[in-house]
This record gives structure tokens, sequence and C-alpha cells, in this order.
């Protein structure tokens, strides 16, 4: 991992994948004409951004089981500033992202200090709290939600044509923008300096903490990183969906659903982990469609499958031949052991002792 | 002061039902140390089942009482055994373990549609009458299950404190090693606790059927507020899940009359209070779960 040729090349690999697949995203509305596949993949798109943000915090420890409440404050955020501040939502969305950071702010600073199972239980109270507040808000339109809230204006570039954002097509590609942002600066932040401090605080906070890390800072960072990001793919989906409730940011089942994404591609696979698992769910959702009674009942019993058999997630599948091939061989040695015990005889040793 | 005595007695009868669930996921929770989200699915298939036995094969209610608590005993064991076992042992347990319960929630959650329609019901007449004692409107069934519920958690009380199981229990649920070395298996009892509590939220769901409505909604509204209560109580402490039921029985009844929909709000703000300044709740000593 400390050879800068080998970590060069596979940055550069890395690279090279998340470029083919932008581009095998961007080439989806070409051959998916449906509206409906189309906001189907808008949602995945949300899903997966939403679990990295989620095992970003993981990364430095902390279970946040509040990222539908953050999602939820950017959301509400941007629809407020729309619907009586009159703001462009060219304005929305980087506004809803500050006050979403600054809840985190204020939100972390207090929590973060109890890591553990205590701050699981303080972001569940948020989480929870979030949606029986805002649905008893009346200015906030209470449990009805807000509805019709505008699209976002025309994007005019002068020779160049404008963009009027009245097709899902437009708004899958203002989505697949976004997601590509949240990408980069996730990435970046791994890459960079944070990122090196928070890989240590997951693996041993105390250590870290030995070697000069401030813990509590860099968590801090970690979780108003985390839930702006989540705030900003919040502004995105009240804009896109013109409607929204509090229930829809609930912790059962949004929360756990968004964990459930993360661990089904598995949480060691920072960006591509979310995609997969999100990805799959909706797959699985979609496939059984045919049978709506019995679709997430099979939804249910694949996630138990895939959580039993792949506890490192779907993208570990690739180590299952590898890890067939050893055991056979190792099967083989054993065999080959019985039949002739000499042929195993590590070299060099007694061999005339006799007795073994 | 009818009023407040007739607010006291609405808020005991949920409050006992919330007693029965929260003394239910302590035990999962301290035990076998599984986030168990999908706790609130065998209390609501426990008043479905029981709903069914007494209203479409014309049984006594205390056949439907036995049969709900029994098929979620063995709902729970079968979940422990299939599922959760093999997770006792893997790296990142906890996320493992939600995902593993939020499957087995699905499941359930939405095999209670093909198997007993989408309708809410009710058991009719199984105790009728009602009678007013000094301004205060009692029903007997409400009365009834406030009886069962006291007796059930005075049993439970006896069986935690005082016999070998619930010392082994207690044990395991201290430090599962030291207690193996003391000659406990900790997956037998990891197995015991799981049908216990299992059993506990399919009687608490058996208990509400008579007094409330049965619906599919059920499982996903209640869990919630159990988790937070069983924070609220402590995570391993039977007496800290009586002392959270009770108040948030209580305060849910109160509220719900002083202060109309804003009591949710008020009752999660005082648990964050609560949980910020008694990390391990108001009776528990301990709050790590695998995290």
């Amino acid at each position: 991992m400390n050879n800068p040729v080998i970590n060069a090349v596979a940055a550069r690999k890395r690279l090279i994948g998340f470029v083919i697949l932008i581009i095998f995203f961007a080439f989806i509305p070409a051959w998916v004409k449906s509206p409906y596949y189309i906001d189907l993949v808008i949602m995945v798109m949300i899903n997966a951004g939403l679990a990295m943000t989620f095992v970003m915090m993981l990364r430095t420890g902390l279970i946040s089981l509040a990222v539908a409440a953050f999602w939820g404050i950017g959301a509400y955020a941007s629809a407020m500033l729309a619907m009586h501040a009159h703001l462009s939502f060219w304005a929305c969305l980087p506004l809803s992202v500050v006050i979403t950071a600054l809840v985190a702010l204020i939100a972390g600073y207090v929590i973060i200090r109890s890591a553990g199972f205590t701050f699981v239980i303080m972001t569940t109270v948020i989480g929870m709290l979030f949606v029986v507040a805002v649905g008893n808000i009346g200015s906030m339109g209470g449990y009805n939600g807000v509805s019709s809230i505008p699209a976002p204006d025309t994007l005019n570039f002068g020779a160049l044509g404008k963009v009027v954002f009245d097709s899902k097509v437009d708004f899958f590609y203002l989505g697949l923008i976004i997601f590509v942002v949240i990408i980069l600066v996730i990435n970046a932040f791994y890459s960079s300096w944070a990122g090196r401090a928070w890989n240590a605080i997951g693996l041993n906070p105390r250590l870290a903490q030995s070697m000069g890390v401030n813990v509590f800072r860099y968590r801090l960072t970690s979780f108003v990183v985390g839930c702006a990001l989540a705030g900003l793919l919040g502004s995105f989906y009240a804009h896109y969906q013109t409607f929204i409730i509090p229930t829809a940011f609930n912790l059962f089942p949004k929360t756990i659903y968004i964990q459930v994404f993360a661990v089904l591609g598995g949480v060691g696979f920072a960006t591509l982990g979310p995609i997969v698992g999100a990805a799959a769910l909706s797959f699985f959702n979609e496939a059984f469609s045919g049978y709506p009674q019995w679709a997430i009942i099979i939804v249910g019993a694949l996630v138990l499958v895939v959580v039993v058999f792949l506890p490192k997630g779907l993208l570990s599948l690739w180590e299952v031949p590898g890890r067939i091939r050893g055991w056979r061989q190792a099967q083989a040695i054993k065999r080959g052991a019985e039949a002739i015990p000499d042929a195993v005889e590590p070299l060099g040793l007694d061999t005339e002792g006799g007795e073994r | 002061m009818s009023v407040f005595f007739q607010l006291a007695f609405d808020g005991l009868t949920i409050g006992l039902i919330y007693i029965i669930l929260a003394a239910g996921l302590v035990l999962v929770l301290s035990v076998t140390e599984i986030f168990f989200v999908a706790y609130g699915q065998f209390y609501m298939w426990g008043a479905y089942i029981a709903w069914y036995v007494v209203s479409r094969f014309h049984m006594p209610y205390v056949v439907g009482l036995v049969t709900a608590i029994v098929a979620t005993a063995v709902m729970g064991l079968a979940s422990y055994l299939l599922i959760f076992k093999r997770m006792q042992h893997m790296d990142n347990r906890f996320l493992i373990t939600v995902t593993g319960a939020l499957g087995i929630s699905l499941i359930l959650a939405q095999a209670v549609l093909p198997a007993f329609g989408t309708q809410p019901k009710s058991i009719p007449n199984v105790f009728p009458g009602a009678f007013d004692v000094g301004g205060v409107h009692m029903e007997v069934k409400k009365l009834a299950l406030i009886g069962i519920g006291v007796l059930v958690t005075l049993i439970l009380f006896y069986v935690y404190e005082r016999t070998k199981v619930g010392r082994a229990m207690r044990a395991v649920s201290l430090n599962s090693e030291v207690a193996a070395l003391h000659g406990i298996n900790p997956s037998r009892v990891y197995l015991l606790t799981m049908g216990v509590g299992c059993a506990l939220a399919g009687l608490a769901g058996a208990i509400l059927a008579p007094a409330y409505n049965v619906s599919s909604g059920m499982g996903n509204n209640v869990i919630a507020t159990v988790l937070l209560m069983t924070m609220l109580g402590g995570m391993d402490s039977l007496l800290g899940a009586v002392v959270g039921g009770f108040i948030v029985g209580e305060v849910l009844s109160f509220g719900q009359y002083y202060v109309h929909q804003m009591n949710v709000v008020y009752l999660f703000l005082f648990i964050g209070l609560v949980i910020y300044f008694r990390p391990n709740g108001l009776l528990g000593h301990r709050t790590d779960l695998g995290v």
C-alpha cells in the first residue's frame, strides 16, 4: 500500500472505472425511454448517495441513524426557501446544504462526544424527533407535507442553448451531476489528510488519539460533511418530486433501508458498494413486481440470504471462486497427506526419527 | 379530578402494553445483543393470531392467547436459529444483525396481508361490560388487560431475579465468555431469550387485541417508541423497562389530552435529554451493543 507506483496504478484504475461508470449512467436515457424506469434510476442514485454518506460516517465509527432526517432537513429547507422566500432552485440548493451543515454542526457538537452506542441512540432520537416535529408544525405543512414545490428555473447558456426542466430526462442529468459531485467530494476526502485520519479512527480510536489525531474534530468533520451531502440530495429530491411529506424521512423504514443498501453492497466498498446495494434492491423489487403481494417477502428473503452468506456484501462475490479454489486445494493437500504421508513432510527436518 | 384519574387509567392500560413490550426487548437487547428492529412485527403477529383463533375457530380467548404466545415464540426461535446464530461472531455485528432483522421485519410485515387481509380487525365481546368508579369509566376489557399485564410482569420479574434460568440470562448478558466458563451454554441462553422475548411481544399483541383495533401497521408504529423507551429505562434493566413504559404510557395519555399531537415531540425531547445526561438510561448499567 505504501508503494507510490502501485498506489498511482490503483488510482488510475479507479479513475478509469469511475469514468466508465459515469458514461454508462449518462447513456441510460438513450436506451431507456420509459419515464417510470428513469424515475427508478434517479431514486437509485439518491439512495446510493445517501448510503455513501452513511458509509462515510461509518468510516470513523459513527453509525448514524439520522441520515434520512438530515436528508429531510435539506429537503424542507430547500422547499421552505422556494415557497416562502421565492428563491430560485439554484439558490436553494447551496443554501439548503449550508443550513443542513449548520444543523449537523450543532447537533454533532452535542452528540459526538459520546461515541459508540449512545451516538446510535441519539441519532435515533434525532431521526424520530424530526418527523414528529415537522409533522406538528402547521406552517411547514404538518403531516400533509408541502406540495407544488417549483421545478428548477430554466438555465440559459446564451449561444449554447437552454436547459428547461420539464421532463424526467432533464432531472436525470441534473441528478447525475449531483451524484458525480458527491462521489468526487467523498473520494477527495478519502484520499486527503482527513480521510486517512478517519481510517485511523475507524480502526482504533484510542490508538489514533495517542498518535495525535483529534478524534472529536475529525468525527465532527465526517458527520457534518456526510449530513451536508445528504442535505444536497434532499434539496434535489424536493424539487424533483415537487411534494414532500415528513413520514418519507422516517427512521423506519427509510434510514434502515439506507443502511441496508450500504450493507448489501458491502461497507468495505465506499463508492461502488452503495451503488450496487441500492441498484440490487430496486432490481429485486422490480423483478418481482408481477406478484405485488409476494414481492416484498421475496426481497426480505433475499436480503437475509445475502447477509447470512455474504456478510461482506454483494461485491465480495468475486472473492468466492478464489475461496472455493483455496478450499479445494486445502482438501486436495489433506487427501494427498492421508494417501502418502511422506509427501507433505517438510524438507530439511528430521526424517529419520520414525515416530511422528 | 375524575378527568385526572380517567387519564391515569388510560395511560396505565397503554403503558402496560408498552411495559411488556419493553421488557421483552430488554431481554433481547441485553442478552443476545441484537438491535432487533423486527420486534414490532412479532407484536402485530401476536395480535393477528389471537384474533384469528378467536374469531375464526370460535375458541375461548385464553386459547387464542396461548396460541399467540407459542406461535411468536416459535417464530423467534426460528429466526435466531436460521439467521442470528450465524451472525454472533461476525465483524460489523451491529450492522449485519440490523440488516438481518430488517429482512425478517419486511417478511413478517408483508406476510400478514395475504394471510389475514388488509382490513383492521378487533375481537368483539370477549370481556363485555363497563362500570364507573368515582367518575372513572372502566371497561372490563381494559381491566382484564391490566390484570394480565401485571401478572405477566410479576412472573417475569420472579423468573429473571429468582430462578436459575434468570440468573443464567443475567450472567450471559454481563459477560458470555465468563458465563460459559461457569458451565452456562450461551447459545442455549440466547435461544431461550429470543423465544421468551418474542413470546412477550406476541403476548402484548394478544392482550391488546380485545381492547383496541388490530391493524397491519401497528408493528411499525410501535417499534421506534419501544426502542426509545428501552433506552430511557436502561437497556439491561427490567425495572427500567417498567419505569420507561409507565412514563411513556402516562405521558402519551396526559399529553394527548392537554397538548394534543405535540406530546410526542415533548416525549422524544425528554428522552433525548435523559439519554444525553445519563447514557445508560435511568436504571441501566451499560450501553454498548457490539458497536
